[in-house]
């Protein structure tokens, strides 16, 4: 009995059991003769189910917020059985077994007096729903109530830890308190005069009292007309996010707001433009704009009036200045109506990105062609002959008036700087707009006097520190500013396919060294699914590419956006960024606590590497996606989380990143060592992975290397000091009630569990009594009838017997702590806790900050991590973007330019090639840190395509470390590429993507070193131990001996670049596990499924499948040689499966030329 | 991509990827490294590698015999006697003695009442070194024997407490003593890893942190030899593949690598990694015969009370190492649970050394009767010691602030003891002795500066013993 017992334990540890499990754990009991004596399924029990199914949910969703705790509007509660009984104020709601006579059903039929909810009914099944629900005596499961407290008081907590209502005030009052402040600047004299009476809007940054890089919640309009621009959030229709307050911007250096592609301002749709119809106005946008290449093709800019009708979205009655990208450009349009578009007059794509303009456009009546002008500067600039419509219906928007950035749905927005915008009700003339430019210019001139004097007053004492330390650090190339360069010239000029190349062979050049010739089409589409997805491509797409007709340089471009578009993309280059997140799945020390939700994390990883979104969005995420994208998840009373919510989720999900490092559980630890240990994991982690360099050296005195000082580096840990870790319910309503109706239950089973154990410990070991067997019977009966009156689990996918089944869904993240509990940091004499000095506060590294032009100091404890964040994404970064394109040039090459790669400091290599390394890194940023346009502009390059054969004497003696890049490195499969590549070749890899991780059986010796045997409980589903290589578990104290074996990276710390050793249990493993060895079977049997049993076809498919080409005569000869030999004293069969053991062996196979 | 592989080439490559200041060469060490490099090439002249691996000192011991007593022994029961608890019995710390400093992981030391060691102390050999009952046939090596009783360091927890003992650093991702040592010296056998790693339950506390490579290449991970079963992961090819087909398939395998090979002559990896297979298969009948006890003779099996059951699973470890050493295997760590002795400490303690006393005793008289002992340094620590109070009933907490390990063998003037800790055996007093010290002294017994060992990582040349570290009394420990 004791073993159904223990198993019952297991399963009350397990939230992901389903009534299958159930009903097993049943049947076991069952086997072990104890009588179930009542039915399976009681009336009551499928009342409960109809209840907490068909009732609850209806209730909750529609009734509550008006009728529960919080209201319980006209008397009535809906959320109680005793409110239910009670009625409310007009009487009772519900006569059990009648539902015709309970006015509650009258209501929500709508027949009656009362229709209920109001402004919408329920649906037909949902009113049936309770209709059956009365009909069966409206029993209400009497413990579920009781219980709910449980998980409410879990979520209210969530929110008191969030400080969710303190930071919504906090941002009230920061709008209000700019609004105020602004109420004394009237309007405007800088216009002319004439002008004064038509500005319907003008925004300008000059306005702002923010902290640099503060959100912009509302930006002033000093037009008079109040029509302050606020973050689309809260516009009927609006999508968008809030951009920042930049002090010193790319418009000159002046303050301006900067859009992100999802940030977004409009003004209030009660106060509209007075413009309509075919009318005059005139737009004014001070801004640098930055070039963006995916996506829908138009970025807007500035606009008022309707963007499109819900019906037509492609007829716009308004007025709009947009990016226009079709075509392969990049210039303004100015559109409205159909067939509308006044196009900018230049379609270079260099005319304007990345340097500021005025422009200034002026419409009157009529067709665009002939209606629009544009001014540049100041400058009339001739119309191009398009638009041969007029937009004869511009109309107010209900909700927004005027727009900047990302508004709608189907309309980016733009990226950039918006130094100042402005909109006049009618065409000014070309005197009026040569002084609207001028007051602009001349504007900008004095804030550039103004900046000088907030730059002026810097401490003594850090200058002259910085000072200091620059004379002695001349060499630190990378703190340098990102030099902006042009490829160079070459003499080969025919070699070079991207800027890439112009960089890599003018350095060949220099030392009259030839490029390796490219590689074949067979080497290259290997090379590439390898690259960008860590898998082997089939034999069919293989020939297919090697013989499409097309030339090469279009026919891999193809092949590259086809890799690109792949789900499985992201799990790779996740995988790359897991390492440098020292990714796992549980704490490590002795206990090797599991994390239940690390999983989120990577799962995070992926899709927004697949989402393709920017690395600054990525890196403000994982710093400080709680800070920046901030409320909780309110989803109480709705069905489906809405898109923004979504959002504000996936950023939370980042700061995981923060949680799911080493961690020490034992009882009575140090708390304060505990933090200590914790926050210095937090600031080593965000060194290495975002500024690449080796902050933690700092702990214990000032870095003997680089210009971090131990001050600076307690700064950091200040900065860090005011978050904590948080579990995040994550559940949707109908999960929170399923949640509530097992609760009860699963106590009760605890409680069973542990009465049925006590009493076997009173037996020690002596055969019970016949009463005493009655008893134990009758307990273990109620135990599984408990059991199985708990419905099947909703709220998870069946097989992983893992989570606690008494655990709410949940992602670990950061958020703030109470105020009481954030620890003071101080400055710790050779980092000893026992040594502490000065207190220190949150900040940028000195000399960072000085060569940022940032000043040191960060807010806290609310926003310190934003503020990181935003500093660091900042487009003029001299880090950031470095080290990133530095890891995915190493992603592709197995080399960075900089070879270690988490250490960008003086101890680290100096790039190999840093004028290639800047250029990469303007590009990135240029690109909106696209990390997949990286990818194209790497793999299209003829660098990426060369061949890895050393053929040249000369240049292996001139480059023997391929330092120069001569040729392409020859890449040994990572662990979990070769975990993929012999499932692949076996046909059983199973491409289902996320999820909790997967622990495959493993033969005993594997598991030896296992310390609790629970800690791997194998995956229940057979089909899930062929998933990929990054699925399978990650233990801190335990991996799969495949990724010990071939060097996954130990996973306490940050792993820029893995090692790849060559030692002999990685023979043993491909040879001899037995894993490997059923794979090779399921290989024979897969060519025998696909090449008949013809020896030659199969041996010929066995090289395709495994190498991606055909074996030459000798090796199709030796094959058959080696066939015959070893069906001489074995099956056919047998031999065959030995063959394909041996493909797994070649070093073909495990090497990526 | 770091490379790490194993001919003469590969050291060149390595020397350029990384850098000179590293005083031995990434290739230079461990299972399929040395193991393989002086397959390909025994002779290989050190000069080749622009590096001098001539030892920083006299070397005093060429492997490593790590007994370790997870769950942390008493002091005060074991090695460290303290007749003053006897009289102080059942009464609490004195109030002078300041206690409260102290922070255990169960109890407060102050108020607790102070518990003697239950066990009778005698002197033994010609040193007159005492030692505890439960250690009686260890005891008759008394002379070989140098207890240092006064180790300490800053964790009273296992996990953090292990990390520390076996890798010199709270903070997990560090390479264990072992992977610095045959990253330092390298392995003597052609045929076996050059760290070996056996438990007497098949459970290592903190994992493989306790046995990892850490930040060094995972070459120099122990690998772990069961004592039942197939001795080493993925040792046995599977039933339906005879050795003899095995042997077919490496010899057509062979054929194609090389080939393949031939035409990127500048690649040494895929050389290595042909020898590998060889080394594999060369393994897969070592490590049988690694573990096959059947020519040991009778007394050499009464010798490590192999054929009684409570000293039958030890001993067969203790037995093994002596197998392995002399096969030249650098470092063996032996796994021994359990001494948490929270609850009855003195009765769990009688237990677990009637299981280890013989097999030690054995060992070490093996040893010294074949020759090794003299280049086998012996070492005997838990991660820490016990409290002399006591918690609950009988039981001991954790005590990190003052313990006993022992050496022998090695050069070790055995007979003494170094240090000492306060009469209650709380603290140590006396010739502190911190985890790094004794990693220091342990590498220069092994002719290892411990401040030259060092491996670039995260910008920083590492060593074993972090920023810390004196190997003060490695001269006293030895015979000059």
């Amino acid at each position: 009995m004791s073993i159904s017992i223990n198993s019952l334990a297991t399963h009350l540890c397990c939230r992901n059991w389903t009534r299958a499990i159930v009903v097993a754990f049943v049947t076991g009991l069952l086997c072990c003769e104890v009588a179930v004596t009542s039915p399976v399924l009681a009336d009551d029990s499928a009342a409960i189910e109809h209840f907490e199914k068909r009732v609850r949910p209806v209730l909750i969703a529609h009734c509550v917020k008006c009728h529960g705790a919080e209201k319980a509007e006209s008397g009535l509660r809906l959320d109680q059985e005793a409110g239910i009984a009670r009625g409310g104020d007009s009487g009772e709601v519900i006569r059990a077994g009648k539902p015709d006579e309970s006015p509650l059903i009258q209501a929500v039929r709508q027949t009656g007096e009362f229709k209920m909810p109001p402004g919408k009914k329920l649906s037909d099944e949902e009113i049936r729903g309770l209709e059956t629900w009365v009909r069966n005596g409206a029993t209400w499961p009497d413990d579920a109530v009781a219980k709910e407290r449980d998980s409410r008081s879990l979520i209210e907590l969530a929110k008191a830890t969030l400080g969710e209502e303190n930071r919504d005030s906090k941002v009230r009052a920061d709008v209000a308190g700019t609004g105020d402040t602004l109420k004394a600047e009237t309007k405007s004299t800088r216009f002319p005069a004439s002008t004064q009476d038509i500005v319907e809007l003008w925004l300008s940054a000059n306005t702002l009292k923010l902290a640099d890089h503060e959100s912009v919640m509302l930006w002033p309009d000093t037009s008079g007309h109040e029509r302050h621009a606020t973050p689309t959030l809260g516009h009927s229709g609006g999508t968008g996010t809030a951009p920042l307050f930049v002090a010193r911007s790319d418009v000159d250096g002046r303050p301006a707001v900067r859009f992100q592609r999802d940030n977004g301002l409009a003004t209030p749709g009660d106060k509209p433009l007075p413009i309509a119809g075919d009318a005059s106005y005139t737009m004014l946008v001070v801004a640098t704009l930055r070039q963006r290449f995916e996506g829908y093709p138009y970025d807007g800019l500035l606009g008022f009036g309707e963007p499109a009708s819900p019906s037509n979205p492609g007829r716009p009655r308004s007025g709009l200045l947009q990016v226009d990208r079709t075509g392969g450009g990049w210039r303004l349009s100015h559109a409205g109506g159909w067939n509308h578009d006044a196009l900018s007059p230049t379609q270079s794509p260099l005319a304007w990105h990345d340097r500021p303009f005025a422009l200034v456009v002026v419409k009157t009546p009529g067709p665009m062609r002939t209606s629009t002008r544009f001014f540049l500067n100041g400058q009339l600039v001739e119309l191009p002959a398009t638009g041969s419509d007029a937009i004869s219906d511009i109309a107010p928007r209900a909700g927004m008036a005027a727009f900047i950035g990302h508004v709608m749905p189907w309309w980016n927005g733009i990226v950039g700087d918006v130094a100042e915008v402005a909109i006049f009700s009618r065409a000014l003339s070309d005197a009026e707009v040569a002084a609207v430019c001028e007051s602009s210019r001349s504007h900008s001139r004095q804030s550039e006097g103004e900046q000088q004097d907030v730059a002026a007053p810097r401490p003594a004492h850090v200058l002259a520190n910085v000072a200091t330390r620059s004379e002695s650090d001349d060499t630190l190339w990378a703190f340098r500013p990102v030099r902006v360069l042009e490829p160079p010239d070459v003499t080969h000029g025919d070699w070079p396919k991207t800027g890439v190349d112009q960089f890599v062979l003018s350095k060949l050049e220099e030392r009259e060294l030839t490029p390796a010739p490219p590689a074949d089409r067979r080497t290259l589409i290997r090379r590439a699914y390898f690259d960008l997805l860590g898998l082997p491509p089939t034999p069919e797409q293989v020939e297919a590419f090697a013989h499409d007709p097309g030339n090469d340089r279009e026919v891999f471009a193809r092949l590259v956006e086809q890799l690109l578009a792949s789900p499985q993309y992201g799990e790779r280059w996740g995988r790359h960024w897991l390492d440098v997140a020292r990714y796992a799945d549980s704490g490590g020390y002795e206990t090797d606590i599991y994390f239940k939700n690390a999983w989120r994390y990577r799962d995070y990883v992926i899709k927004s590497l697949n989402d393709d979104k920017p690395y600054d969005v990525f890196v403000q995420e994982q710093l400080a996606g709680d800070e920046l994208w901030p409320g909780n998840l309110n989803l109480e009373g709705k069905q489906l989380m809405p898109e923004s919510q979504r959002r504000k989720l996936e950023a939370r999900i980042g700061t995981g990143l923060f949680t799911l490092g080493p961690q020490i559980h034992e009882s009575n630890m140090d708390a304060g060592l505990v933090a200590y240990e914790r926050l210095t994991d937090w600031v080593d982690t965000a060194g290495a992975a975002f500024l690449g360099l080796t902050v933690g050296c700092a702990r214990c005195h000032d870095h003997k290397f680089d210009p971090i000082s131990q001050r600076d580096y307690f700064a950091l840990q200040a900065t860090f000091a005011p978050s904590g870790e948080f579990d995040e319910p994550i559940m949707t309503p109908m999960e929170q009630t399923d949640f509530k109706q097992h609760y009860p239950r699963i106590i009760a089973v605890d409680e069973a569990r542990r009465a049925i154990r006590l009493f076997e410990q009173t037996l020690s070991g002596r055969a019970a009594t016949s009463d005493e067997q009655t008893k134990l019977s009758t307990l273990r009966n109620a135990l599984a009838q408990t059991v199985l009156d708990m419905p099947g689990g909703a709220t998870s996918a069946p097989g992983t017997p893992w989570d606690g089944i008494m655990e709410v869904p949940t992602a670990t993240t950061l958020a703030r702590l109470r105020p009481g509990l954030i620890p003071t940091v101080r400055l710790l004499n050779r980092g000893e806790l026992s040594r502490p000095r000065e207190e220190v506060s949150a900040a940028i590294p000195e000399l960072l900050a000085f060569v940022t032009k940032t000043e040191p100091p960060l807010p806290s404890p609310d926003g310190s991590r934003a503020a990181l964040a935003r500093w660091l994404t900042q487009p003029g970064h001299p880090l950031t973007a470095r080290v990133m394109v530095n890891r995915i040039w190493q992603g592709h090459f197995g080399e960075g330019l900089v070879r270690t790669p988490n250490d960008f400091g003086k101890m680290g290599a100096p790039p190999t090639h840093p004028e290639l390394l800047d250029w990469l890194a303007g590009q990135f940023v240029r690109r909106g840190w696209s990390i997949k346009d990286m990818h194209r502009l790497i793999l299209n390059s003829a660098t990426w395509q060369m061949s890895s054969l050393a053929t040249d004497a000369r240049v292996l003696e001139a480059d023997p470390d391929n330092r120069l890049i001569t040729r392409m490195n020859r890449r040994r499969l990572e662990s979990e590429a070769l975990w993929d590549a012999v499932h692949s070749a076996s046909g059983t890899l199973n491409l289902k993507a996320g999820g909790r991780p997967v622990m495959p059986a493993l033969e005993p010796d594997e598991l030896a070193t296992i310390r609790d045997k629970y800690h791997w409980v194998v995956t229940a589903d057979p089909a899930e131990h062929s998933r990929r290589g990054l699925y399978m578990m990650s233990r801190r104290n335990f991996r799969m001996p495949i990724f010990e074996v071939f060097d996954s990276p130990p996973n306490a710390v940050s792993t820029g670049r893995r090692d790849a050793t060559t030692v002999a249990p990685q023979a043993l493993w491909t040879l001899n596990n037995r894993r490997v060895y059923r794979q090779a079977e399921l290989f024979a049997a897969r060519l025998t499924r696909e090449a008949g049993e013809d020896p030659a076809a199969q041996v010929d498919r066995a090289w395709q499948i495994a190498v991606g080409r055909r074996p030459t005569d000798d090796e199709q000869a030796e094959s058959r040689v080696l066939l015959d030999t070893l069906a001489l004293e074995s099956s056919r069969p047998a031999a065959l499966t030995t063959f394909c053991l041996a493909m797994f062996n070649l070093n073909e196979f495990l090497y990526v030329e | 991509m770091h490379d790490f592989v194993n001919n003469r080439f590969a050291c060149r490559q390595v020397e350029r990827a990384v850098s000179r200041r590293d005083w031995l060469t990434r290739a230079g060490g461990g299972f399929g490294a040395v193991a393989l490099g002086s397959l390909l090439n025994r002779e290989a002249p050190a000069a080749d590698t622009d590096t001098s691996r001539t030892p920083h000192f006299e070397p005093r011991a060429k492997a490593v015999i790590s007994l370790f007593m997870q769950g942390g022994p008493s002091q005060v029961d074991t090695f460290d006697p303290k007749p003053e608890l006897e009289r102080l019995r059942g009464q609490p710390v004195p109030a002078s003695f300041a206690a409260e400093g102290l922070q255990l992981q169960f109890m407060s030391a102050t108020g607790a009442a102070l518990m003697p060691s239950p066990f009778k102390f005698e002197k033994y050999g010609e040193s007159g070194l005492p030692i505890s009952e439960i250690f009686a046939r260890t005891a008759q090596h008394a002379d070989r024997l140098a207890v240092i009783r006064s180790c300490h360091h800053e964790s009273f927890i296992h996990g953090p407490a292990l990390s520390l003992m076996h890798t010199g650093s709270l903070l997990l991702g560090h390479p264990s003593v072992g992977a610095w040592v045959v990253y330092g010296l390298g392995c003597e056998s052609d045929n076996l890893p050059a760290y070996v790693v056996m438990s007497d339950n098949d459970v290592v506390r903190n994992g493989v942190v306790s046995y990892g490579a850490g930040f060094l290449p995972a070459v120099h991970q122990g690998t772990i030899l069961r004592t039942e079963g197939t001795p080493i992961q993925n040792l046995t090819p599977p039933s339906q593949l005879s050795t003899a087909h095995q042997r077919t398939v490496l010899n057509q395998l062979a054929s194609w690598n090389q080939r393949h090979a031939a035409a990127r002559p500048d690649d040494s990896r895929l050389e290595a990694r042909i020898a590998n297979y060889e080394l594999a298969f060369r393994m897969q009948s070592a490590a049988p015969e690694l573990v096959d006890l059947a020519g040991e003779t009778a007394t050499t099996r009464g010798l490590y009370g192999l054929d009684t059951p409570p000293t039958e699973r030890f001993g067969r470890m203790c037995l093994l190492a002596r197998r392995m050493v002399e096969r030249g295997v650098r470092y063996v760590q032996l796994f021994c649970s359990d001494w948490d002795g929270h609850g009855d400490c003195a009765g769990g303690h009688r237990n677990v050394a009637a299981a280890i006393d013989q097999p030690i005793a054995g060992l070490l008289t093996d040893l010294a009767q074949r020759g090794l002992l003299d280049s086998t340094l012996v070492t005997w620590a838990g991660e820490f010691g016990r409290t002399p109070v006591m918690q609950g009933n009988h039981g001991r907490d954790h005590n990190p602030y003052g313990y006993s390990t022992w050496l022998a063998g090695g050069g070790i003037r055995g007979g003494q003891a170094i240090g000492a800790t306060d009469e209650l055996g709380f603290r140590a007093v006396e010739d502190k002795i911190h985890v790094h010290d004794l990693h220091a002294t342990m590498l220069t017994l092994l002719g290892i500066d411990h401040e030259k060992l060092t491996y670039l990582f995260e910008g920083r040349n590492r060593r074993l013993t972090d920023v810390g570290g004196y190997n003060h009394i490695a001269a006293r420990l030895t015979r000059s």
